[in-house]
């Protein structure tokens, strides 16, 4: 069983929201839904000055708060690392919103439920690679299978020394960034 | 019968500017002028000089000194809001479109064929200006439809457009990429010292010149430029990319920013000699002290186009028209503005 993840290498984003706009077109989201946030940050003093991105957006944590929360069970984790919402199971009472310490989770109004990064599970389904790794312009991102320490993702991380966002959050996150 | 190009690209005053790339950015002084002669009629395809050119005000006094002005485009820019005609283009996933080539080290040639019907009644830019010349009895110099410009620039590669629409993408061959690229000058190569430019009675080397403008202490150099988020003037009505950047802010420095009593997100006028605009400051380190820096394409004013309309500051009304002498190039970093709190 493969366990899916994503490296992102920061030292080659550039800000661009690529990633974000392409995770709208496939999953045809509002203008105003993003399941994908490109925080900037900015360090130093004129002139030494550096401008950092940082994609935030599901981790798909081996230990999801949004599941252990959720009073039905309609968040759930998969064997394969994807963390989903059944939302047939779901009674919108967000606490998995408030329980997702990466804030990964928008509120879709229209159907009550709540939303996020699915790693575009009908794309893997299929072997393609998500939207937002097809979209990227400079390749900063790599999805790959983290149990295989053969796989792409996998060299990623131990050559590059990718590193979870807040591990001391003891979430666990599929999700590496190389900095 | 030839006549010369009123900007003077290839020859006259810019020779060495590029004739087909042309120097729009001259266009409003020579309307206005008549000189070299005078101009009557623009048609404008696919852009927006009502805002993408330098001096807004000026430009658009240009255009509405024109007897005609017929915009072919797919939205209404500020350019099409002031046209005698506009003649709805499709849309790229509805039209045919010439052959795109790139000449990065792996040259390449793509082609854009559409995807959909015309969803309303519109066409190809392309059919209209052969439909036009039909009309004007010019059908002897533009009278070919697509298929056979396409067809006629694939023969130089030995493509035929059946072949290329089944791969979309021909890629030439990769020799290129081993070994240092040879250029098509007569050196070959990356040239410190220009010959072209000796000929042409400039300097071969390239020579220090300071600015032609200098900002005093209380005032800065206004610096433009592109956000990865938007292409030109084209974007910003587009309620994606709003949502990711509705406005343009004035980044200045903390503390010029300090001594003007301005803070992070307050609404400041900017004034330069040639127009006034009111965005919010953003104070960041990213900024040389002397400098303002405000993205460019928004501050608009087509009441088509809601996400944009209103949002921001438009920096062309803010930068003088100047050309570059060497090759005519707008002079985009020579106005001096001044900031203060509005």
């Amino acid at each position: 069983m493969p366990r899916y993840g994503m490296v992102i290498d920061l030292t080659k984003c550039v800000g661009c929201n690529a990633c974000t706009v392409a995770c709208q077109m496939e999953w045809g989201l509002e203008s105003y839904e993003h399941w994908i946030r490109v925080l900037s940050s900015e360090d130093g003093i004129y002139p030494a000055v550096t401008r950092r991105f940082l994609p935030v957006q599901c981790m798909h944590c081996e230990r999801p708060t949004c599941v252990s929360v959720c009073p039905t069970g309609a968040s759930y984790k998969r064997r394969d690392g994807l963390v989903l919402i059944d939302q047939d199971r779901c009674i919108g009472c967000k606490y998995c919103m408030v329980g997702c310490p990466y804030q990964a989770r928008i509120f879709n109004k229209k159907i009550g439920v709540p939303e996020k990064c699915r790693f575009c599970v009908h794309r893997i389904a299929k072997g393609v690679t998500p939207a937002c790794v097809m979209a990227c312009p400079v390749e900063a991102r790599t999805f790959g299978d983290i149990s295989d320490p053969a796989s792409e993702v996998s060299r990623l991380i131990i050559q590059r020394k990718a590193a979870q966002l807040r591990p001391d959050l003891g979430n666990v996150p599929n999700i590496y960034y190389i900095r | 019968m030839t006549t010369k190009r009123a900007d003077g690209a290839g020859d006259g005053f810019y020779p060495l500017a590029q004739p087909e790339e042309g120097l729009a950015q001259l266009l409003p002084e020579i309307i206005l002028s008549e000189k070299p002669y005078p101009i009557a009629a623009l048609i404008v395809n696919h852009a927006n000089p009502a805002r993408s050119l330098p001096n807004t005000t000026k430009v658009e006094k240009a255009l509405a000194k024109l007897e005609l002005l017929v915009v072919i485009d797919v939205q209404m820019s500020e350019t099409a809001q002031m046209a005698h005609y506009i003649l709805p283009e499709s849309t790229y996933l509805e039209r045919l479109d010439p052959l795109i080539v790139s000449t990065r080290l792996v040259s390449e040639v793509a082609l854009r064929q559409p995807v959909v019907k015309p969803l309303y009644d519109t066409k190809p830019a392309t059919e209209i200006i052969t439909g036009l010349a039909q009309t004007l009895g010019l059908s002897r110099f533009l009278g070919f439809a697509v298929e056979e410009t396409i067809q006629a620039q694939l023969k130089t590669i030995g493509l035929t457009l059946e072949s290329l629409k089944k791969s979309g993408v021909w890629q030439g061959k990769t020799e290129l990429t081993q070994g240092p690229p040879r250029f098509t000058i007569p050196s070959g190569k990356v040239e410190l010292y220009s010959e072209a430019l000796m000929a042409k009675g400039f300097e071969p080397l390239p020579v220090y010149e300071p600015p032609r403008t200098m900002p005093d202490i209380h005032a800065f150099r206004l610096l433009t430029g592109h956000e990865a988020m938007h292409t030109g003037t084209a974007t910003q009505g587009n309620p994606y990319m709003a949502a990711l950047s509705k406005e343009n802010t004035l980044w200045i420095h903390p503390a010029r920013a300090a001594r003007l009593g301005i803070e992070n997100g307050n609404l400041v006028i900017v004034t330069s000699p040639t127009g006034q605009v009111r965005v919010r400051a953003r104070l960041t380190e990213g900024i040389h002290p002397e400098a303002v820096f405000l993205a460019h394409g928004y501050g608009r004013d087509s009441k088509l186009r809601p996400f944009a309309f209103g949002q921001g500051g438009n920096d062309s009304a803010l930068i003088a028209d100047q050309a570059e002498p060497l090759v005519g190039g707008a002079a985009l970093g020579e106005t001096i503005v001044t900031v203060r709190r509005g």
